[in-house]
């Protein structure tokens, strides 16, 4: 159901793990990804690229968090400001949570996670957001 | 598709044992700076950044005990960032220790073993630790559940997202097959692609030559020639810069060695009771690869030896009128072709008497032998085994090794070790690196109708002397240079090398080798010159005994083999 050949824009500052959201992604069968290592990096290749059709961003890094990365996100115009959010977190305590909805986030997904578990929140986005599908 | 997962796995859980160890390597600085500035919001940010990012690849990777002790610390720091509980001693010391455990464990993964070592102890300890800080700030309302049992609180996670986590399974039983597969290096992609532009005109140059070869004929030899001669001119300068490049992608900055020391001169100091500050300088300082594996044991019996031996205990320097806190200072540069690493103490410096007296007394050394020795060569008996200045063996080098290993691990890298000393005004051990071990100066020798490298590092100065000049005292030939007697050998005889028949040289060349404060003269048939040559290793042979360090190709095909002089000069010294 999902559109395989989108561009996808991983941001964490581990490599392994953005290795392994990669990988995830891959055995989904997305092929078109990128990285960036924190917020701004993430930011700068958004504004420069309209391709990237799907973040998938980690909260905690160094320069800028994941958080400020969504709110910029939400700031800026369209298509950017509606691109769909994936927030990888690790510390899915109310609070933060809520933040996150609150700027906008399209789902989160808590470390570790499977590839099916992946999809499954890939695809409630999918539901919201016509821009994953064919 | 099976496969290439599970290979993919082997190549992210190699990633993340390299990363894993760089991320735990800067821990221990942040600490040390941690205890001078104990309110910086950022440095507390960055070790809780730290042992979360591993918390969340470790899970991934179902690495569960990583996962248990680095959630534990970042709850730590997470509080003590928060501003709900305080930094303590006890809490710094909880953390390093956690460091430590962590680094087991990855070493465990990487030499592909199981980290056998009860943990569930040590989360006890870091609980109750946590409790401890908790309860001592009783200003602050804290959530006490959520805290002891993490378990409890990852049940909440859960239920907020309504998932089931769930790692991922294949990774303890997908771990890499084979240990030398996991020597992994980091290089910056500006390093590869200068190698990929220099093998790219390489191809470009062996086009041509194939070119040139298959249009050669006899009517154009003249222009054949011309061309030729200009590739290989330019064949010349690019292989040259290939090797450089190639040489460069070996090389990382020292500060992967320099970053265990700050913590290091807190433990020790703490320990004796000294006041030490340390400062680097350098760090960024570029070296091979097998400099930056094996120059760190030295450097840490060098900075144990300052610490131990060099500087006073406050009280003492406060009388001497120096400041109360003393200082180690490291510095890396590099000097024309050489890496040097100094550590430079301000400490008493080294009594040269004394070290006179021990050695003498050790039977390492006569008691004329000592009387003759300038502060110079003395200062070097530092570096003999079986020797300590102190009678009791403090809990520092009571370790059963010594400063002798400083030595042979430096001259193993081709360097060599100068120490200066003054009194009461500190101790500088100077270490010199070439930059590179793969290719060295060498001293081309012929031995009858042998041609042999010799390593220059150790060669102190080359004469011709006439046979007349050697002396024959007790059976053993000596060699009088400015006043001072050394014994000589002759190569041919060491190495077993029939010399010509009719070989009858007027002049004799002599070698002077030293190695440490022993020094010996060696004879040769004829001095060849110099040549930059490029170290080969010899398969199937015993390299670490047969007295060879490897073998090189000449410039005009020969293969020669490279005289390893430390072993050689150890053997004969024994007879």
């Amino acid at each position: 159901m999902f559109n395989y050949n989108i561009k996808i824009l991983v941001v964490d500052d581990f490599p392994t793990m953005r290795r392994i959201v990669k990988n995830l992604l891959n055995q989904l069968g997305f092929k078109n990804i990128e990285e960036a290592e924190d917020g701004q990096q993430a930011y700068n290749k958004l504004m420069s690229d309209p391709d990237f059709k799907l973040v998938v961003s980690d909260w905690n890094m160094p320069n800028m968090e994941g958080i400020e990365l969504l709110k910029k996100i939400r700031q800026s115009e369209e298509p950017l400001k509606s691109i769909p959010f994936l927030m990888i977190t690790a510390e899915a305590e109310k609070e933060k949570v809520i933040e996150a909805i609150k700027s906008g986030v399209d789902n989160y997904i808590v470390k570790p996670f499977t590839a099916e578990v992946l999809k499954e929140k890939l695809e409630k986005i999918a539901e919201k957001k016509q821009l994953l599908k064919n | 598709m099976g496969g290439d997962v599970s290979e993919e796995l082997d190549e992210i859980i190699k990633e993340f044992i390299t990363e894993a160890e760089e991320i735990l390597e800067n821990i221990d600085p942040l600490f040390v700076e941690l205890e001078v500035r104990a309110d910086d919001k950022e440095l507390l940010n960055n070790i809780f950044r730290s042992m979360h990012t591993l918390k969340g690849a470790a899970g991934f990777l179902g690495f569960q005990q990583i996962v248990d002790v680095a959630h534990r610390a970042e709850n730590i720091m997470k509080k003590i960032r928060d501003g709900e509980i305080k930094l303590s001693r006890l809490l710094i010391d909880i953390i390093l220790k956690s460091v430590d455990i962590l680094k087991e464990i990855i070493n465990c993964i990487k030499e592909n073993k199981t980290y056998d070592n009860d943990i569930t102890l040590f989360l006890n300890e870091m609980d109750m630790a946590i409790k401890g800080a908790e309860e001592d700030n009783v200003t602050k309302q804290i959530d006490k559940d959520d805290l002891n049992e993490p378990k409890k609180e990852k049940e909440k996670e859960e239920n907020i997202v309504s998932q089931k986590l769930q790692p991922i399974k294949q990774p303890l039983d997908a771990t890499p097959k084979e240990k030398e597969t996991m020597t992994n290096l980091r290089v910056e992609v500006s390093k590869i692609d200068k190698v990929m532009d220099l093998s790219g005109e390489i191809v470009l140059i062996r086009n041509r030559l194939m070119n040139l070869a298959s249009k050669a004929n006899k009517e154009n030899m003249q222009e054949f020639f011309e061309q030729f001669s200009e590739t290989t001119g330019f064949l010349d300068r690019v292989t040259s810069d290939l090797q450089l490049a190639v040489m460069k992608m070996r090389m990382q900055p020292i500060q992967k060695v320099f970053s265990k020391f700050p913590r290091m001169v807190r433990d020790l100091s703490h320990s004796l009771g000294k006041d030490i500050v340390l400062e680097i300088f350098g760090e960024d300082t570029e070296v091979d690869k097998s400099v930056i594996e094996n120059i760190g044991d030295p450097l840490v019996h060098i900075i144990r030896n300052s610490i131990d031996h060099g500087i006073e205990y406050p009280e003492e320097r406060i009388k001497k009128g120096k400041p109360s806190k003393g200082k180690i200072t490291i510095n890396a540069y590099q000097k024309g072709t050489q890496i040097v690493i100094d550590v430079i103490d301000d400490g008493k410096g080294i009594d040269i008497d004394a070290l006179k007296n021990k050695a003498v007394s050790k039977g390492l050394i006569s008691l004329e032998e000592s009387q003759a020795m300038s502060n110079e060569e003395a200062v070097n008996l530092i570096f003999l085994p079986g020797l300590s200045t102190k009678d009791a063996a403090s809990e520092l080098s009571g370790r059963g090794v010594g400063m002798d290993v400083v030595r042979t691990n430096v001259s193993n890298l081709n360097g060599y070790v100068d120490v200066i000393t003054s009194k009461d005004v500190g101790t500088t051990f100077r270490i010199s690196l070439p930059l590179t071990i793969a290719i060295i100066q060498a001293l081309m020798v012929k031995v009858g109708n042998e041609v042999y490298a010799i390593p220059q590092t150790m060669i102190e100065e080359t004469l011709r002397i006439n046979f007349s000049d050697l002396k024959n005292v007790t059976g053993q030939d000596v060699l009088n240079i400015r006043g001072k007697v050394l014994p000589v050998y002759h190569l041919h005889k060491v190495l077993n090398v029939p010399q010509e028949k009719d070989f009858k040289n007027q002049y004799l060349y002599v070698l002077v080798a030293a190695l440490g404060d022993k020094k010996i003269c060696i004879t040769v048939d004829s001095l060849l010159g110099q040549e930059e040559i490029v170290i080969k290793t010899i398969n199937g042979v015993d390299m670490e005994h047969c007295g060879v360090l490897g073998a090189t190709i000449t410039g005009d095909g020969r293969v020669v083999l490279i005289v390893d002089l430390a072993l050689l000069m150890k053997t004969l010294n024994k007879k």
